[in-house]
């Protein structure tokens, strides 16, 4: 079982410096492997190194959000995406829930804190389901 | 003869009543007598005899037993036999009945009774029970004559029973020995399969006559059925369709999609979706369908499974969807249309109106008779009337379009109550009617809030009450409702002595254009729109205003504001009436291209004793700069050739000229002053301007004598109020780790210049889409370092690029941008030194 510091995050967003405000945060939160990403294509050919949560951004470089969460989610659905948006854009973060993704940040000031609230309940979520599996196999 | 009495004895004894008439039993009886005799001379053959007949017996006995065990057993089980039953013998003698039999027949006699009984009566006695008695007597018959088993006959019964007729012949080694007759009531299970014979009836005449298409695929999304529906509007027939995938018929533009979502549905097992959708008929007509798909499994154990469509046509819905978009986007059109309209007559009206007012004012300044004073009079207050009138539509269109923000800057309640006294008491004193003030001390000195627009909204009800009030007066009261550590709640009170107003009207009294009666507005003039332009500043200040008022007694208007308090050291008189206006052989230039407002500027200069040039455009403005030394420029913005921003950040860059400039705009728009000061101007003065105030503001700027004042003050106070950048939630992310700071530090300033490189060769090239995108990425950084100032900006310019209509707004977004992010460039290397 993967402990809540092996979990593989992918970071998706086209400024270098948000990618390491994020990294930095989420090292700091015992998060080791965490992988940077300035677009999508990038992200999309390194999905074989099966990541556990993706963070992206709603505008990235060379695609926008939606495209390449339905393109994550047709490789893998298991992995647990989540979207950042702008606080004007909670429309689209409602619709793109239901192409699958777990959950959204309204970027702002409190953000990183959101993100770690969500990286506390996917790990939640994924122990309960480590749990059941088990229960399964006994 | 002794031994022949003792076995008869002896086997009576062990026989039943039953079997001792049994003929059978007798000759039995009989032949053992006989035998008796011949064996008498031999006792010992007798006595085996009867030993023999005795275990004869015995073990008859015991078979009768199992026969009767048996007998019970099937007198049971027929009895509770869910079937009406009955058993004759060859004769026709009942044999036996049950109960349900007696029921089903309305016989009144218990079964047991019945045996014994004649049966051959029975079908005329009970034909009457049957629908057809006729056929009934002569099937009995019939079967009788052939004595051939008939299972589950159904028979239809006079009160609307069904009942199930079984005629099972009973041989007994193929002799005939009798019948046994089953009947059973399945009035309900007939009823059921009627039922459902009806129901999938209707459901295949539903199908069949539908209006809408309902069809099926398989698995792999081929059709297996479609009603006649689907055959009218696709136009294939069944046979056709059944070679075709359901993606054969969809419009090929649409095909992935509508393919990929019933993927997504069937991957999901998702049971029920909706999607809409073009496709092609056979002869090539475009209809577009709106269908709910529903998943069904065919088999619970099994994965396979088939997909049920309903489909309508909703080809006329979409048209009028299409039309609608089209129209709304055409509201839309008109709304932009209206907007920019009430910009330009905002430009077009106070232009000329600049110059009347200007015209008026130096007329003013002439010997006149009295006559013509009067006139001169009445002009000027005409048109300042006209001014006012066209200040309000201004803002009133501004607020509608959410153009109007408030500014949050350090004022002084008392300084506005007394700034609307000294405008209002001259009006007061014509009317013969007093006006006063009361502020409260307890109102903090500074307070957080937009000075003008409550000033603005102060003029209103004041002015309102001047204009409605003939004897008596008016009354400002501030008073100190709520006081928190931050923010104090005031009401300011403006009561007055006049007309009144009826109650009903006072419901009606923010809306626009409204006044009493149409008559008050011929008395007293006016627009009706200041109390709707203050009730919506009320909104946006998110106070609350209410009024009282009782016909020829007074009205007082009163507002409730809650301001943040503020710091009385930011508070300085912008214009201070203490200001001593010395422009003398001040040296002006005048950059205006039209003439008239030259000249009427050019009055007041020499009036002053200005030394005034003009120059007609940017162009000419440059060459005049660069040839003479000026205190002062005074800066249209509309020009040919090269406008007023182009001018100033010419002088400002080329020429590397710090001398003040001043904009003269006529537009009053927020965003166009914003411009102004991007450009690099010190101030503005919206046209038409007041005399004084412009004079003011050049003696303001041209005044070098006077030690600490700024001459470049509004970028100062804008620099002094808002630090550029802030780096404490980085250090705090840190932890102290200088060296992650550095690399911030590092990425931020190769990462911003990449990117404004990259927004303004964006915007040279007209890619407002890059513009939106690099925004979008800059917003991030500009968050994160806490460059405050240009916060809203960025979220302005990627909002604005996403539809580029607004190029200039979009232009002056990038040139603050550009221009605060580069002081940040200026500035973070030093940051990195001092971490180190």
């Amino acid at each position: 079982m993967k402990t809540s510091i092996d979990i593989k995050i992918f970071l998706v967003n086209s400024n270098l410096f948000y990618l390491n405000i994020y990294e930095q945060s989420f090292k700091k939160l015992g998060y080791k492997d965490v992988t940077i990403f300035l677009n999508g294509a990038d992200c999309i050919n390194e999905l074989t190194q099966k990541p556990d949560i993706i963070f992206m951004d709603n505008i990235i470089n060379d695609m926008n959000g939606s495209e390449l969460l339905k393109e994550i989610k047709s490789l893998n659905p298991n992995i647990y995406v989540v979207l950042g948006i702008d606080p004007e854009e909670i429309k689209t973060a409602i619709n793109t829930l239901n192409y699958g993704v777990f959950d959204y940040i309204i970027k702002g000031e409190d953000e990183l804190f959101k993100a770690e609230s969500i990286l506390v309940k996917i790990s939640k979520l994924r122990s309960i389901i480590q749990r059941k599996s088990l229960n399964i196999c006994f | 003869m002794e031994l022949n009495a003792i076995l008869q004895k002896q086997v009576t004894a062990h026989l039943t009543a039953h079997q001792l008439n049994d003929p059978s039993f007798k000759q039995f009886i009989n032949e053992i007598n006989r035998s008796y005799v011949s064996f008498q001379e031999n006792k010992e053959h007798t006595e085996i005899a009867f030993k023999l007949s005795e275990k004869v017996l015995v073990k008859r006995k015991e078979t009768e037993k199992d026969l009767a065990t048996t007998l019970q057993l099937l007198t049971t089980l027929f009895s509770n036999l869910n079937s009406g039953i009955i058993a004759e013998d060859e004769n026709r003698k009942i044999l036996f009945t049950n109960q349900m039999y007696c029921d089903m027949f309305s016989i009144p006699l218990a079964p047991a009774s019945m045996v014994g009984m004649d049966y051959s009566d029975s079908a005329e006695q009970t034909k009457e029970l049957f629908k057809k008695p006729i056929s009934y007597i002569a099937e009995i018959n019939k079967l009788l004559h052939f004595r051939a088993p008939v299972l589950d006959h159904v028979l239809e019964m006079v009160d609307g029973r069904f009942f199930e007729r079984s005629y099972m012949p009973i041989y007994n080694d193929d002799v005939f020995k009798g019948t046994l007759w089953k009947y059973t009531d399945v009035t309900e299970k007939i009823k059921t399969e009627n039922e459902l014979r009806r129901s999938e009836e209707n459901y295949r005449n539903m199908i069949e006559h539908a209006s809408d298409i309902i069809y099926k695929t398989d698995h792999n999304g081929l059709f297996r059925f479609a009603n006649p529906v689907a055959e009218r509007i696709t136009g294939y027939k069944m046979e056709e369709l059944h070679k075709m995938h359901f993606s054969d018929l969809i419009n090929p533009e649409y095909k992935l999609r509508a393919v990929k979502f019933y993927l997504q549905q069937v991957r999901k097992k998702i049971s029920s979706t909706y999607f809409e959708f073009p496709i092609i008929t056979k002869k090539g007509k475009e209809v577009w369908i709106g269908q709910s798909v529903q998943y069904s499994l065919l088999d619970v154990n099994s994965d396979d499974f088939e997909l049920v469509a309903l489909a309508i046509d909703i080809t006329a819905k979409k048209t009028l969807e299409r039309q609608l978009e089209a129209s709304f986007v055409k509201a839309e059109e008109a709304s932009k249309a209206k907007e920019s309209f009430l910009a330009n007559m905002s430009h077009e009206i106070r232009t000329p109106l600049n110059a009347i007012i200007g015209m008026i004012r130096e007329l003013r300044k002439d010997d006149l008779t009295a006559t013509q004073k009067a006139y001169v009079e009445n002009s000027s207050v005409a048109s300042k009337h006209l001014l006012s009138i066209i200040n309000n539509v201004l803002d009133i269109s501004k607020i509608e379009a959410g153009e109007l923000t408030l500014d949050n800057e350090h004022f002084t309640l008392d300084q506005s109550v007394n700034n609307i006294l000294s405008i209002m008491s001259a009006r007061a004193e014509e009317k013969g009617i007093y006006i006063r003030s009361e502020v409260s001390p307890q109102i903090h000195k500074a307070l957080l809030g937009d000075q003008l627009r409550v000033e603005q909204i102060l003029l209103n009800l004041v002015g309102n009450a001047v204009k409605f009030t003939n004897n008596g007066g008016v009354t400002i009261k501030c008073e100190l409702l709520k006081e928190t550590e931050l923010e104090q709640t005031i009401q300011i009170a403006v009561s007055d002595t006049g007309v009144g107003m009826d109650e009903h009207y006072l419901k009606n009294i923010f809306k626009k254009f409204s006044q009493e009666d149409k008559s008050v507005s011929r008395k007293y003039g006016g627009t009706g729109l200041g109390l709707a332009i203050t009730f919506e500043l009320m909104q946006l200040m998110h106070g609350n205003i209410d009024v009282k008022s009782e016909k020829n007694v007074g009205t007082t208007f009163s507002v409730y504001i809650t301001f943040k308090k503020g710091d009385a050291t930011h508070i300085k008189g912008l214009f201070k009436s203490t200001e001593e206006i010395d422009i003398e052989n001040v040296r002006i230039l005048l950059v205006e291209d039209n003439e008239i407002n030259r000249l009427v500027a050019q009055n007041t200069f020499k009036y002053y004793n200005c030394i005034v040039d003009e120059a007609v455009n940017g162009l000419d403005a440059l060459e005049k700069v660069k040839q003479n030394a000026y205190d002062i420029i005074l800066m249209d913005i509309q020009m040919p050739e090269m406008d007023g921003l182009q001018a100033t950040q010419k002088i400002r860059h080329e020429l590397k000229n710090a001398t003040p400039i001043v904009a003269l705009t006529a537009n009053a728009f927020k965003s166009e002053i914003e411009k102004c000061k991007m450009a690099g101007m010190n101030d503005y003065i919206t046209k038409p301007f007041e005399e004084t105030a412009l004079i003011k503001l050049i003696s303001r700027y041209t005044k070098k004598k006077v030690p600490g004042e700024p001459v470049n003050k509004v970028i100062n106070i804008s620099e002094n109020s808002l630090k550029l950048y802030d780096l404490k939630p980085l250090k705090e992310m840190s932890r102290g780790d200088n060296t992650f700071i550095n690399k911030m530090i590092t990425l931020f300033i190769e990462q911003t210049k990449l990117s404004l490189n990259e927004i303004n060769s964006a915007h040279v090239g007209k890619d407002y889409e890059t513009i939106c995108k690099v925004a979008h990425r800059l917003k991030s950084s500009i968050d994160n370092l806490g460059i405050s100032s240009i916060k809203k900006e960025i979220r302005e310019l990627e909002k604005l690029s996403k539809e580029p209509v607004l190029l200039p707004e979009i232009a002056a977004l990038i040139l603050l941008i550009n221009s605060t992010l580069s002081k940040v460039l200026e500035h973070l290397p030093s940051e990195i030194l001092k971490a180190h």
